[in-house]
């Protein structure tokens, strides 16, 4: 089974992997840029989705005012391609959970031992297809601030997103793979991707940190005045002053993950029921 | 398929339109009558090898087992020997001879048969008597 | 023992209650032939021998397996050929061929090469991509290399053309006279008969008859008749109920009896109308079973 299993995958599988190669190879040597809105036009700083200023006054004085930054790590981190890679790979296995059933069901195999195989071979192709682009992308360097050291950044958070990454890919696979056993395989790999890279990056999106910067009113100074600031003007801020505190937090995450769970044993049941045809 | 021996292909070639399996006639009797018939009238001399159970059902398209029993029921009658090792011959007798039980009684069931159609029919004992008597006449003259 | 032995075998299809108590046995050697209408249970009953499809009730022994084995052991023993034919429809027959090699032990790997031959199916197209006749071959091709000692047929000779049904006969005669047994289902007779020694007949979720053909076709014939006057009213329930009488016609003065078993009692009743001429044929099997099966032969 996991001759036939390998025997399948080779070919979808090195193609990918050529492509991944490629575009990644031209993404870390800088030669291809970031696609916008991921990234910064000049590859400097993070993506900024917006300051805010709260100002308290008054009876409420005692209130901390801030200004706060928003930031976005991992939609940053790996911008489009690497999500785009794990999403098609996790698409692929998903999608072809069920492929050739009728006949793997009249051969002297357990039907938990099919599913076991194109699960583990599913799940061993986003890891694969994660770490090939961590070793790509971390050869862009990381963000340097003025106050957070590339070597920080690159520890902490690059491993962070790297996870995020897996964490969508393994999704992806699990959407696909109970999708298939209700529509066909195409259907659902198509669904699958869709719904990914229409979240991406969004604000929706589980599978990015955002990062909040929160800094005091004067600290901010007149930049508080200003009604729309441009990114630049932003990102060379942050890139210069220590925020007062960071705070990060994974919207979303914590229920993606638990719903993924949720699908992958549905999944798990619907291909184990006892068909009658 | 394999060339067979020339005598075995023309045994099979023979043999097809003697069977007929959606006749309502039991296929292995089908086989055993034409065996039979054949060996009776010389078209298959002592010696001769049948083809095997496999290459005969093969080239009737007949379950094994059908033909098996047809060879069972032809070396019962006494017509054929298969010996391990040298196939099935037919075996050398000038007239056939039944010394199985039952084989007797099935040919004395055939014979009641047909006494119960001709005695529905409209004839009668002494008619029956008559018959036997110039069936007794005609055939010994024929035996040599 | 038994290639195969089925005892109350029930088994649903939905809310349906397909089998109700089926009852069947498949000799080492044999070919038997499963038959009934469609929709009669036949493909349920071989999944379910598989356990690919559930049973909720009855025991299936296969060999010489324990009662009731699981799904995966049987399969190592028991192939099956569903209608159609199952393929991976990305893979190719020479990779369908490489992946049995892996899982049965016994694998023929020239039996499975030949087959695919004569059937003219090509080795290196994807499956999915072969016509039907094409893929029923392919699949043939499989089970025959499988090289199990039980193979369960579902209509094989549907998709086929008139050629490769004389083919598929052929392969599996010389299956059988190597010590294989062989169960094939089908709802038209004529198209096994001569090829099944054995024959089970499926109605209303019950094998109402299981018998050997050959003795089958012993006890069935026609007794016909010609009277001298048109039959008398009276005569038809009297002789209806003969033993053995089985059906009857009448046209004119031509009286068609159909009677299973002895014939003594029925040559009796008619001597005393005095036909002028009575005949005893051989009935036809496919008769048998419209007479069984009700329609459809």
């Amino acid at each position: 089974m996991t001759w036939l299993e390998w025997r399948h995958v080779r070919l979808p599988l090195s193609l990918l992997g050529a492509l991944a190669l490629l575009v990644g190879v031209g993404y870390a040597s800088r030669v291809l840029h970031s696609l916008p809105p991921f990234a910064s036009v000049h590859e400097l700083g993070p993506w900024a989705n917006g300051s805010t200023c709260t100002l308290w006054a008054g009876l409420l004085s005692n209130r901390e005012s801030t200004c706060t930054v928003g930031l976005q790590f991992a939609g940053r981190w790996f911008d489009w391609w690497a999500p785009l890679l794990v999403t098609l790979v996790g698409a692929l296995f998903g999608s072809r959970l069920n492929s050739g059933l009728a006949f793997l069901q009249l051969q002297p195999l357990s039907t938990t031992r099919i599913l076991a195989v194109r699960v583990i071979a599913g799940l061993a192709a986003v890891t694969l297809a994660v770490l090939v682009s961590a070793v790509l992308v971390s050869t862009r360097g990381a963000l340097d601030f003025t106050w957070w050291h590339s070597g920080a950044v690159m520890r902490s958070e690059f491993w962070i997103a790297t996870a995020l990454v897996w964490g969508r890919g393994v999704t992806v696979f699990v959407i696909a793979g109970l999708l298939t056993q209700l529509v066909p395989p195409a259907v659902s790999a198509l669904a699958a991707i869709t719904g990914s890279l229409a979240l991406l990056g969004t604000p929706i999106d589980p599978f990015v940190r955002a990062v909040t910067l929160v800094y005091t009113p004067e600290q901010f100074g007149e930049l508080a005045q200003r009604e729309s600031i441009p990114l630049q003007v932003i990102q060379a801020f942050i890139a210069a002053h220590a925020p007062l505190r960071v705070e990060a937090s994974f919207p979303l995450l914590g229920w993606t993950l638990a719903a993924t769970l949720i699908s992958g044993i549905l999944m798990a049941l619907l291909f184990t029921r006892p068909r009658s045809q | 398929m394999t060339q067979e021996p020339s005598e075995e292909r023309g045994v099979l070639e023979w043999i097809t339109p003697h069977v007929n399996p959606h006749s309502g006639i039991p296929i292995y009797i089908q086989i055993v009558q034409a065996f039979a018939r054949a060996i009776q009238r010389g078209t298959l001399r002592p010696g001769e090898s049948l083809p095997t159970v496999r290459l005969l059902a093969q080239t009737l398209r007949l379950a094994p087992n059908t033909v098996t029993r047809a060879y069972a029921e032809l070396q019962r009658q006494g017509l054929i020997e298969s010996r391990a090792g040298a196939g099935t011959t037919v075996l050398s007798r000038p007239v056939t001879q039944f010394t199985d039980e039952a084989s007797r009684q099935a040919l004395t069931d055939e014979l009641h048969d047909v006494l119960h159609r001709m005695l529905a029919s409209g004839l009668t004992v002494t008619d029956l008597r008559r018959l036997l008597d110039n069936f007794t006449a005609s055939s010994t003259q024929d035996v040599l | 023992m038994n290639a195969l032995q089925v005892t109350g075998l029930i088994a649903r299809h939905g809310r349906r209650a397909v089998l109700r108590g089926a009852d069947l046995h498949v000799g080492q050697g044999s070919i038997t032939a499963l038959l009934g209408q469609n929709g009669s249970g036949k493909s349920t009953l071989m999944r379910s021998v598989l356990g690919v499809h559930p049973r909720t009730g009855g025991t299936v022994r296969v060999l010489d397996l324990p009662e009731n084995a699981s799904g995966p052991r049987v399969r190592e023993r028991v192939t099956y050929v569903p209608t159609g034919g199952a393929v991976l429809p990305q893979e190719t027959a020479r990779t369908h061929f490489a992946f049995g090699a892996r899982i049965y032990p016994r694998w023929n790997p020239q039996r499975a090469l030949d087959t695919a031959a004569e059937l003219h199916v090509p080795l290196d197209q994807r499956a999915g991509r072969l016509s039907t006749g094409q893929r029923m071959g392919l699949a043939l091709a499989y089970a025959l290399g499988s090289s199990t000692e039980l193979l369960m047929l579902d209509e094989p000779t549907n998709g086929l053309d008139p050629d490769h049904r004389q083919l598929l006969a052929q392969f599996l005669v010389a299956y059988a006279a190597e010590g294989h047994s062989v169960l094939l289902s089908s709802h038209v007779l004529p198209e096994v008969e001569g090829l099944a020694d054995h024959g089970a007949f499926l109605k209303d979720g019950r094998v109402i008859l299981e018998a050997d053909l050959d003795e089958l076709r012993t006890q069935h014939a026609v007794v016909q008749a010609i009277l001298p006057d048109v039959l008398p009213s009276g005569s038809i329930q009297r002789l209806s109920s003969v033993s053995g009488v089985r059906g009857f016609e009448v046209q004119g003065r031509t009286l068609t009896v159909h009677v299973q078993g002895g014939r003594e009692a029925l040559l009796a009743a008619l001597a005393n109308l005095k036909p002028v001429d009575i005949q005893i044929k051989p009935r036809p099997l496919a008769e048998v079973y419209d007479d069984l099966l009700g329609g459809g032969a």
